[in-house]
């Protein structure tokens, strides 16, 4: 949300982290939409407008708030939009993909230049001699190229390689680097992604061998279960 | 009056034949299933200690291919000749409870034990030969259809097909019995395709789990499967998630080829004239003119005062100038998401008159990309995709996915925490 209207953003958290009483919201389950100089009051819930929002419930507020943003208000432009795609393709013959599929499928396998990562990368807990970040670079240089896209699509949630190399990867605030992080689980443990901020935590691992055995298992079978990003 | 009693007669008189030969066959395999299949079973394991090249010239039991033939009869017999014929290849066979009765009298289970025996003893020689797994994994990651080194990836993939290949028959003959929908099961669980609703149900599901790695090898090799014996691969939302990427692909370039042809012989190929200007409402006027069926025929895009024969050299250009302007922020179609990376619709793109018709243009023209083959450097947010593939959208992962606001409050980071560990969990 927070990247699309920062504003918004700031408003619902403040929601979330006092009370409302202390800030003066007098709110309902109603949110109110800006059409260009006209508004309108819209029920987030039945009859909405009359059911004062209690900070008990303010997180279901919140979350139905986001939803209405996200897609409630958008529903119309996605219908339309999957009534030009469906013309061309029948739902029962695209569905066989999954989403990170269906990325691929439009805009192809990504050329990824595995050195321009490694040379913009920052480490947390780890050194560039250590051993896991040798082993990470060897795994890395040695994956196929769908498994590079896949590795990426693990890592910033999507399978777009930044116009001016990886120096130039985006993240919530602005340029974000891709960044490799110490895990503190144990020895062997899988590794996970932080796709808001292109961050990987490695756990360390005893052998290159295991190490890859894990890489490959999160990425390619993390795919499917993916549901955060 | 009397024709449909007489023709269900004889179907049914055929039916007891075929019965009778089917119990004869799966008598004949099952009784010298410790020599047919148990010569397999030790064929192969011999071709572990060094002579994969033996395996390879195994030729398969002609008692098993005749099972295969009679269960495909006994399952045309069984299926409702009202049916829609046209139909008959795009969806899952349905298993009349006679005919599950039929093929629950002869025990085939031990077949498909053995079946099960041999496949594990193949993965077996796949994983102990590593080089072979190895090479096999690079073609199979091969994303183009252009092979890179075709010699050494398509020598592999023989040695393994092939000795899959002596297989085919019963794998084929498994789903066959298996894999169809039975008549009994509700209409909602039918066209989930749920497990309850298969005549195999777990022990189908199992199969393909643990044989996945052999059977997308099968299907690289053999992909028409995919419109045949195995056409439950595609067909089952369950099963598709064991396909792999290129397979699916594969398939699915192919459906749309068919189309393709389908539609340029019904209505000649898509025409747009463009001028270069005006490209992204050029090409939205004219593929407003045109009905859904118009539009899958071949595209031929040509500029205005600019010779040039469309060979996809001008396509190319075409998809490529539109996958930029369709997020022009003029036409306030789109919004990007704050990392610039990923797009969805904006929401007051009502400021736009025509914005919906221009949505489904936009649609339009993303789908004729994806059918055609081109790609498009347009990437859009996770829950645009998961609506393009009829997936339900999560409440939280909506919250989530762009940044949930909880994202500096500690409990929700630990959620996410959670969240990830969770997803990198088996």
């Amino acid at each position: 949300m927070q990247a699309i209207d920062p504003d918004y953003y700031k408003n619902l958290k403040m929601i979330l982290d006092y009370n409302l009483e202390d800030i003066g919201l007098d709110l309902t389950f109603s949110t109110i939409t800006h059409w260009f100089g006209r508004s309108q009051t819209v029920d987030l819930v039945p009859n909405g407008r009359n059911i004062p929002v209690t900070d008990k419930d303010k997180e279901k507020y919140v979350n139905l708030v986001c939803q209405h943003r996200m897609t409630t208000a958008i529903e119309m432009q996605i219908k339309a939009y999957l009534d030009g795609f469906y013309d061309l393709i029948k739902p029962k013959l695209i569905s066989i993909f999954t989403p990170k599929e269906l990325e691929l499928l439009i805009s192809g396998m990504p050329e990824i230049d595995i050195a321009d990562l490694k040379k913009n990368t920052d480490y947390q807990g780890y050194r560039v001699a250590d051993k896991e970040i040798v082993w990470f670079w060897n795994i890395m240089f040695s994956l196929s190229k769908s498994d590079k896209a896949a590795f990426l699509q693990f890592v910033t949630g999507s399978s777009k390689v930044p116009l001016n190399g990886f120096s130039d990867l985006q993240g919530m605030r602005g340029t974000q680097k891709f960044a490799i992080h110490k895990a503190s689980g144990p020895t062997g443990a899988l590794m996970s992604a932080h796709t808001c901020f292109n961050s990987l935590d490695l756990p360390t691992y005893s052998s290159e061998e295991e190490m890859k055995e894990k890489l490959l298992y999160a990425i390619t079978e993390g795919a499917g279960s993916f549901q955060f990003s | 009056m009397q024709e449909p009693v007489i023709n269900s007669y004889l179907c049914r008189t055929n039916m007891q034949t075929h019965y009778n030969q089917l119990r004869a066959a799966a008598q004949v395999v099952g009784d010298s299933s410790d020599d047919a299949e148990g010569s397999a079973v030790t064929s192969v394991s011999g071709a572990i200690n060094g002579t994969p090249s033996s395996a390879v010239t195994l030729s398969t039991n002609t008692t098993e291919l005749k099972l295969l033939r009679v269960t495909q009869t006994l399952h045309s017999l069984c299926t409702d000749p009202n049916r829609d014929q046209s139909k008959k290849n795009d969806e899952i066979p349905t298993a009349s409870q006679e005919l599950v009765d039929l093929l629950e009298g002869i025990d085939l289970e031990s077949l498909w034990e053995q079946l099960n025996a041999c496949l594990s003893i193949v993965s077996v020689l796949e994983g102990v030969t590593k080089l072979t797994e190895e090479e096999d994994k690079l073609n199979t990651d091969d994303d183009d259809d252009d092979d890179s080194n075709p010699k050494e990836g398509k020598k592999l993939q023989n040695s393994v097909a092939g000795l899959l290949t002596r297989f085919l028959p019963i794998i084929e003959a498994f789903f066959v019995v298996n894999a169809c929908l039975l008549d009994s099961a509700d209409e909602e669980a039918r066209k989930g395709y749920t497990v309850e609703a298969l005549v195999g149900g777990e022990s189908l599901m199992k199969f393909i789990q643990t044989n996945k790695v052999l059977l997308n090898a099968l299907l690289r090799s053999t992909p028409s499967l995919l419109d045949k014996g195995l056409r439950a691969m595609v067909h089952i939302p369950r099963c598709t998630v064991f396909l792999d990427f290129d397979v699916k692909r594969f398939w699915f370039k192919q459906q749309m080829r068919k189309l393709r042809s389908q539609a340029s012989r019904r209505h000649g190929s898509l025409r747009l004239a463009i001028r270069r200007t005006f490209v992204f409402e050029d090409a939205y006027r004219q593929l407003s003119l045109r009905n859904a069926d118009e539009l899958r025929g071949r595209l031929h895009v040509t500029f205005a005062n600019e010779e040039g024969v469309d060979a996809g050299g001008l396509s190319r250009e075409f998809f490529g100038i539109l996958a930029k302007e369709m997020f022009n922020p003029n036409y306030a179609l789109f919004t990007s998401t704050e990392d610039g990376c990923t797009f969805q619709p904006n929401q007051r793109s009502s400021i736009n008159r025509d914005h919906l018709d221009y949505f489904r243009f936009v649609g339009r023209i993303v789908g004729k990309a994806v059918a055609d083959g081109f790609l498009l450097d347009a990437h859009f947010t996770r829950s645009l995709y998961k609506h393009m593939l009829g997936l339900k959208v999560r409440k939280s992962f909506f919250f989530l996915s762009q940044i949930s606001h909880y994202h500096s409050t500690n409990t929700a980071l630990s959620f996410i925490l959670s969240r990830h560990t969770m997803t990198c969990k088996p």
